[in-house]
């Protein structure tokens, strides 16, 4: 009675193991992950990381967010002569597209839910500081920066859903705060496989990575390191920072991301990290908190359920209350 | 052993199992980048059932608490791992207690490293590389050490416990 | 009758039993240290982490984290790598748009001296899937 009663065990034992091993192949991401690096694209490093079963499956699928990729950077880029964003600065009177659309429609609601922090009008200010960076050798004038701020104002932008006109000759758009948000989310909506995708900083994490667990994303300590490491699934990562894009001239280090208010760049923080569903209103909402004091920003995040997480000068962190649930 | 009194013990077993399983929930294990790699606490329970009541009774109260932990708080990741750890860590001590080489505390760690053990090879298998085996030496040193505060737990309470639960022919080395 | 576990494992076999459970744990702990030390000790203490060299496409140059070395990047830069970190000097890109000079050391992290399409990428079992 007892040694067909182990006898049993042992053959239960040994079929569970098949059968364990046999489903596990089946979980989620168990195949190997591949990752390629496009530099082609809104004027960055992009990286996307999947897990396929093989390699020509991951090049069908880098294609196609490849393309993607291009084809956004082709209608909000400002120095492609074919884009749309370019057709509205120079002719301040064009078609868009559906894409252009949802972006200007977000990028109204900001600007003003930010009382103008996030300005795309704002594209004569930045031209200045964009210049600077090009060739580093003078700061813009102030009084090229007034007079260029006189002609930022989001109300002289009207659009539809088929057409967007300027009213304001010296007014152009810039859509570097809004781009790259746009794009991400573009791609997770093409895609439902486990990805993840970094566009310069930008990042969309999609499902789990191999083993189960969530995408592992860094955040960078501008003084060398990490702030903290977060679980990233299904949700997007973006950090506005004084150490990403900048010039330095004298010593002194000039950044990107610059206030509409001020016309100089933000420095108020050294960074601050958005979390949010769509990659869209983090890019957003991390532009414009890099801007705004840190009780109008946490309302703000608060308003659209977005986590934040600040670097102040001094090198402590102030973070919303949902953010340390995203850290591992 | 009347097959009532089993059946009883291996509930008790198990609900053990399962509050043990919680605990061990409870304390994540950080360093180790997979989900699902737990310390191994409940071990405990299993053993207890191995050892009082015998190792068919032990497969139960182990099948029924990985079941029951998976409804209950786990995910589908951890489960695998949980159950490729459980059923080779009770394989190993169900030998092992065959052998009597080793008393409870022997048995105990053999199972915890071979629950380990079972993890690691099973997160090997899915990351297709190696590189996962670089955190078995923490975990190893981790299984021993539970695995000989749960034989010792077991040793100084069996005693106790068998008064309580009156269990006469308790089945040793079979 | 009661306890008979205990009984049994009483003074006659305990002798026995608890010496072999004492060896057994220490033969584990001796080899669960002796492994611990192969693989911290080994390279950087993580596994296989590689500094990448990119230019473009191609990947012009892979090495050791661990292993210092100062690397011409066909005269446009030069990636150095000191005591685990990798930093970059005498850019010559024209107008300094390489988006990080700081030293990074984390599988994941990049330097990145676009207008010369250069990539400098620490891979390996790191945890980080993407660092920003």
């Amino acid at each position: 009675m007892r040694k067909s009663r182990r006898g049993s065990i042992k053959k239960i034992i040994i079929a569970a193991l098949l059968a364990v091993t046999s489903l596990t192949a089946f979980s989620s991401c168990g195949q190997k992950r591949f990752s390629e690096t496009y530099t082609d694209v809104f004027d960055t490093v992009t990286t996307f990381t999947a897990c396929c079963q093989n390699k020509n499956k991951f090049a069908e699928l880098s294609q196609t967010v490849h393309d993607e990729l291009k084809r956004i950077d082709a209608i909000f880029s400002i120095y492609n002569e074919k884009s749309s964003a370019f057709a509205i600065n120079t002719e301040k009177n064009a078609i868009i597209c559906d894409d252009m659309y949802q972006v200007l429609l977000v990028s109204r609601e900001f600007y003003d839910k930010t009382g103008g922090k996030l300005n795309i009008a704002m594209g004569s200010v930045l031209s200045l500081w964009h210049e600077f960076r090009e060739n580093g050798r003078s700061l813009p004038e102030k009084e090229a920066l007034m007079s260029a701020s006189a002609h930022a104002d989001m109300d002289n932008l009207h659009f539809t859903d088929v057409n967007a006109a300027i009213s304001d000759p010296d007014m152009t758009l810039d859509f570097g705060a809004v781009a790259k948000g746009y794009a991400a989310d573009a791609v997770s909506r093409l895609l439902d496989c486990d990805f993840i995708l970094n566009i310069g900083g930008n990042v969309y994490a999609g499902g789990h990575k191999e083993g189960g667990s969530k995408w592992s994303v860094g955040v960078e300590n501008p003084d060398g390191g990490l702030l903290t490491v977060l679980a990233a699934s299904d949700v997007s990562v973006v950090t506005s920072g004084d150490y990403q894009r900048y010039r330095e001239l004298n010593g002194v280090r000039y950044h990107h991301i610059i206030d509409s208010e001020t016309l100089y760049p933000s420095v108020l923080y050294r960074s601050v990290t958005i979390i949010h569903t769509s990659s869209l209103i983090a890019d957003a909402l991390s532009t414009a908190l890099f801007c705004m004091d840190i009780e109008s920003g946490r309302a703000l995040a608060l308003e659209y359920g977005a986590e934040a997480l600040w670097m102040k000068n001094d090198g402590t962190l102030v973070r919303t209350d949902g953010f340390a649930n995203y850290e591992k | 052993m009347s097959t009532t009194k089993k059946i009883a013990l291996t509930g008790v077993f198990t609900a053990l199992a399962v509050a043990l399983s919680y605990v061990e929930f409870l304390v994540p294990i950080t360093f180790v980048p997979v989900p699902g790699f737990k310390l191994g606490i409940a071990n405990l329970a299993i053993m207890a059932a191995l050892f009082f009541l015998g190792p068919f009774e032990a497969a139960a109260v182990s099948a029924l608490r990985l079941v029951l932990t998976l409804f209950l708080f786990s995910n589908v990741n951890a489960f695998f791992y949980s159950v490729c750890g459980a059923l080779l860590s009770l394989a190993v001590m169900i030998i092992i207690k065959k052998t009597t080489f080793f008393s409870e505390i022997g048995t105990s760690v053999s199972g915890a490293v071979f629950h380990n053990i079972g993890q690691i090879a099973l997160a090997s298998l899915i990351l297709k590389g190696s590189g996962i085996w670089y955190y078995f030496p923490a975990l190893m040193l981790a299984g021993t050490l539970t695995g000989t505060v749960n034989g010792l737990i077991l040793r100084f309470a069996s005693g106790p416990l068998g008064k309580i639960f009156k269990t006469s022919g308790v089945q040793t080395g079979q | 009758m009661t306890g008979r576990l205990s009984e049994l494992t009483g003074l006659q076999i305990m002798k026995n039993k608890y010496l072999n459970d004492i060896v057994l744990i220490a033969v584990l702990l001796a080899v669960s240290l002796v492994l611990w030390f192969a693989t911290v000790t080994g390279g950087n203490g993580k596994t296989g982490e590689k500094v990448r060299i990119t230019v473009g496409d191609e990947i012009i140059g892979e090495y050791s984290l661990g292993t210092d070395a100062s690397v011409d990047v066909r005269g446009m830069l030069t990636v150095v790598i000191e005591n685990g970190q990798v930093c970059v000097t005498g850019e010559t890109c024209r107008n300094h748009i390489c988006a990080k000079h700081r030293p990074i050391s984390k599988a994941g992290q990049t330097i990145v001296c676009l207008p010369n399409g250069v990539i400098v990428r620490i891979t390996g079992n790191g945890e980080l899937d993407a660092v920003i």
